[in-house]
């Protein structure tokens, strides 16, 4: 079930929550977490119902696993259940998002033919593997415990986070529905969660949705073969750089605004990644808690910054790569994550020699920072042209054209199809006809702008956004902030919710969905 | 804590206001018709955005309505097709044209319209560009809001076609931004839809001149994909052929008709090497037809071919500029209700053609005349050719290919 449906808006949700509430009020508050179990297992399955089979055998086989991990035996055992564990998990996952992929590359090197049928994705199957992976390295580390079967199922299922995150961790969400103030109706809570929710909503399906016309033709059209002008390779990969930042982070606070609601708070996953002075300043912004997971995770497991600079560039390395092929099974996105390794490198390396030689890191310029973060900016757009293509030779043939030049129009595809959008129509009417190109730069400037010069969600919300518990490195509670309950907000989210919804008949997934 | 509660009860009802006013403002334009919402003179009466939306249009029209008699075909039919025709007046009828439609829609809506009123007739306006179209992979046609499904049983399917339908007609920016198109641009629109579903002109101001290129450009274009397509003929033709076998089972009337274009048009569709497959596409309506008949031992229906260089597809191009319209033809593709209207006379009476040019327009082909008929058509294109070279040439630099070359030079 989609979060941007009229049916999860107008009657999962309500339904959900009133029946939390209504159970929570009561002393038993096992049956208010038993019906969230049941509410994110029929959202689960909204989807494709055969999964929840998988789901259902994930969480009871990481529960047992966890039992033994952290319970009293021997290490040697406990280290035993942990591997057996984990390497479980990366093999269902790689199982149902590998195998193809695999075979694929294993019949082009050997020339055979083997075949694996085909393999449907199962829903959120790479959030949750690494969530209960997380849980019991926990366990084993003694950092998770967990003896109700339950809370576990509920924190690997609850809906808010469940098919595209953030990742949790067990000991920054599970504690909190030990407080009783999570059962009872919060008005403030509420109406803070909303607020997130609708924030969120409205960059999804206003901006996101909107930006992805531009996007989605230029890289089908260089998959064809199609020659693109240097406008049009620009106009796609800006566009694309935008509608991935607005869809998952409008997500993200949709997830954090829904679980606000519950009085429950969500890590943060993004913090204004593209205002990033650098590479290193980008992945602190970006997904923050699959970042989060990777170095706690795989990082310092590999050995992090501990044995020096060539091993620490080598972990990093490794663990970018890693991460690009958890993104997809897809020799892209692996190079995705080649170029992003290869960039925290430079950028380490360059701390590096800017110490040896005695700078001061934390001394800049504003022109200083305003090249670096356009310089940021640009690399990651170069990596998301790789992200978003389905193959090398469509990455070489956007890149090619983003940098062939010299600068000339949209190619009449790319102007038809900019002529013909809402914003298109819209000003239209109002007898304003801009050039293609014009509109395009319009439309693309508005987005710099909302992106490098407005606040953030969190910005806005302040105080009424606090992080979970023991989650302070990704979410500081913030004092400041733009929004309050008062009737001008109200008008303004009413506005914002009212265009989304109008928005909400052009079903459309997150892109996040697919990973 | 009283601030958050005024909070919510500000945004509810600043949310319920504005949703009500959107719906209702939605309702009462009814931009893509499927309310039936009166339609008043400078107000609503002229839905000017309707193409985008006609999928969803013609189902809900049907349903409202409930026409004895259907016509199906695409843009052609949409625009040349009246129901209004006197011979079609006894009977209600609705015209289901589509932009860019395939057989396996038109199948489809066929069995919608039969579903909701046994028809009594069904027109049946095919053309080249029929058989060369994909089913719709966009999302714009929807199996789930047809009244059956594709193997006839009755769907209402709720939450996946009705809501969503009518969430998109009341609430949705795309209405919204349709409702105020159509008020807005009432007074200078060249096109509606009618509420019989044809796509009814509102002006005869036109440069033809300029259309005529950019048609034949585009056919060309259309023209080059269509020599790779195959599977999407053969696919199309077993659609016929299941639309055709569903009728012949049925009491329903079907006149087909190959639609009529200017000669231009012929002679892109010749320049382009496709000739011989538009005559195996002829070739194949009469076959298909003939054998469905003979299948259940009922009369053939009658399949009448409007195209060639015949009478008022000669009709000469006025020169540039929107000072002289034409008679006939729109552009090389599109033909004007007067040639529909004598069309569905030659179709659907025994009157004799109103005007001489018409004398030859339409000829009824069955297997026994087929290849017969096809000399002559060929033999018409050649004749057209030799006494027009200009147009000939003209049509030749349109190519595409000629054009780069050309820009080369």
């Amino acid at each position: 079930m989609l979060f941007n449906s009229y049916f999860f808006i107008f009657v999962f949700l309500p339904v959900t929550l009133i029946v939390f509430f209504t159970l929570g009020r009561g002393r038993e508050q096992r049956a208010a977490i038993a019906w969230l179990v049941a509410a994110s297992l029929f959202f689960y399955g909204w989807w494709n119902p055969v999964y929840l089979g998988l789901i259902i055998a994930s969480i009871l086989f990481n529960f047992t696993i966890g039992t033994v991990v952290g319970g009293r035996r021997r290490l040697a055992v406990k280290k035993a259940a942990l591997t057996f564990g984990i390497a479980a998990n990366l093999s269902v996952l790689a199982y149902y998002k590998y195998a193809g992929f695999f075979l694929s590359n294993l019949n082009a090197a050997l020339g055979s033919v083997y075949t694996v049928g085909e393999i449907i994705l199962p829903l959120g199957i790479s959030f949750f593997t690494f969530t209960q992976i997380a849980f019991l390295v926990d366990a084993y580390r003694g950092e998770a415990r967990e003896y109700k079967f339950l809370h576990y199922a509920l924190f690997v299922t609850y809906f808010p986070h469940l098919i595209a995150g953030p990742v949790l961790h067990h000991k920054e969400i599970m504690p909190q529905f030990g407080h009783s103030s999570i059962y009872r109706f919060d008005t403030l809570n509420f109406s803070a969660g909303l607020t997130y929710f609708v924030l969120g909503l409205f960059k999804k399906v206003v901006i996101a949705d909107s930006i992805a016309g531009f996007a989605t033709p230029v890289f089908a059209a260089a998959a064809t073969g199609a020659s693109l002008s240097m406008l049009d390779a620009w106009g796609g990969a800006l566009s694309y750089t935008f509608q991935l930042y607005f869809d998952f982070s409008g997500y993200s606070d949709m997830a954090i605004g829904l679980a606000l609601m519950m009085g429950v708070r969500l890590p943060l996953n993004f913090d204004s990644p593209y205002k990033a002075v650098n590479i290193i300043d980008f992945w602190r912004r970006w997904h923050m808690t699959l970042s989060r997971f990777l170095r706690d995770y795989l990082y310092i497991p590999l050995g992090g910054s501990r044995y020096g600079n060539g091993r620490r560039y080598a972990n990093l390395m490794a663990t970018m790569l890693l991460g690009g092929l958890w993104h997809g099974a897809g020799w892209t996105f692996i190079a995705w994550g080649a170029l992003h390794g290869g960039y925290l490198v430079i950028n380490h390396a360059w701390h590096y020699v800017r110490r040896k030689l005695g700078h001061d890191l934390k001394r800049s310029t504003w022109w200083g920072r305003g090249l670096a973060i356009l310089v940021t900016f640009l690399a990651v757009v170069v990596g998301w042209v790789f992200f978003r293509a389905d193959s090398f030779s469509t990455a070489e043939r956007m890149l090619r054209a983003m940098y062939t030049f010299p600068l000339s129009g949209a190619t009449p595809f790319y102007a038809d199809i900019i002529q013909a959008s809402q914003l298109a129509k819209w000003l239209g009417l109002l007898g304003v006809k801009p050039a293609p190109e014009l509109l395009l730069a319009t439309a693309l400037s508005v987005l710099t702008a909302i992106t490098f010069f407005m606040p953030n969600t969190q910005q806005i919300m302040g105080r009424y956004y606090w992080a979970p518990h023991k989650s302070a490195e990704s979410a500081p509670p913030r004092v400041t902030g733009r929004w309050a309950p008062n009737a001008w907000w109200a008008l303004g989210i009413a506005v914002a919710g009212v265009w989304a919804l109008l928005g909400l008949t052009e079903v459309s997934e997150f892109l996040y969905f697919q990973f | 804590m009283i601030e958050a509660k005024n909070y919510i009860r500000i945004l509810a009802i600043a949310c319920l206001a504005s949703v009500a006013a959107v719906a209702g403002l939605n309702y009462a334009v009814d931009p893509f018709s499927v309310f039936g919402a009166p339609r008043i003179a400078g107000f609503n009466a002229n839905k000017v955005d309707f193409l985008e939306h006609l999928r969803m249009t013609n189902v809900y029209a049907v349903k409202r309505i409930k026409p004895k008699c259907i016509i199906l075909g695409t843009s052609r039919a949409g625009r040349g097709l009246s129901p209004d025709h006197p011979a079609l007046a006894v009977t209600p009828c609705y015209n289901m044209a589509l932009p860019a439609i395939g057989l396996y829609e038109m199948r489809r809506y066929f069995q919608h319209a039969q579903a909701i009123q046994p028809l009594d007739h069904v027109i049946l306006a095919l053309d080249f560009r029929v058989f060369n179209t994909a089913p719709d992979r966009s999302g714009a046609f929807s199996e789930t809001r047809l009244a059956v499904d594709r193997e006839g049983i009755a769907q209402f399917n709720l939450f996946s076609a009705r809501l969503p339908d009518l969430a998109a007609a009341l609430l949705s920016m795309k209405a919204l931004l349709s409702s105020v198109k159509t008020v807005h641009q009432q007074h200078w629109a060249n096109i509606t839809l009618a509420t019989n579903g044809y796509w009814q002109s509102l002006t005869d101001t036109y440069d033809h001149a300029a259309a005529f290129n950019a048609y034949t450009r585009n056919s060309f274009r259309r023209f080059e994909d269509i020599t790779h397509n195959d599977p999407i003929f053969s696919q199309n033709a077993d659609e016929l052929r299941a639309l055709l076998r569903a009728a012949y089972q049925s009491t329903v009337k079907v006149s087909v008709l190959i639609s009529p274009s200017h000669a231009w048009h012929w002679e892109t569709l010749h320049q382009s090497g496709l000739w011989p497959r538009f005559e195996e596409m002829k070739r194949m309506i009469v076959s298909i037809n003939h054998e469905e008949a003979t299948r259940v031992g009922k009369a053939e229906y009658q399949v009448w071919d409007f195209s060639g260089a015949v009478g008022p597809s000669l009709e000469p191009l006025p020169a540039g500029g929107k000072q002289k319209a034409m008679r006939w033809y729109w552009e090389p593709v599109h033909y004007k209700r007067a040639l529909g209207d004598a069309g569905l006379s030659r179709v659907l009476t025994d009157q004799a053609p109103a005007f001489p040019v018409l004398a030859g327009f339409g000829t009824q082909i069955t297997p026994a005349n087929l290849e017969e008929h096809l000399r002559r058509l060929r033999t018409l294109q050649k004749q057209y050719a030799q006494a027009h070279p200009e147009d000939v040439a003209h049509i030749w630099e349109l190519m595409p290919k000629n054009q780069t070359r050309k820009g080369m030079q």
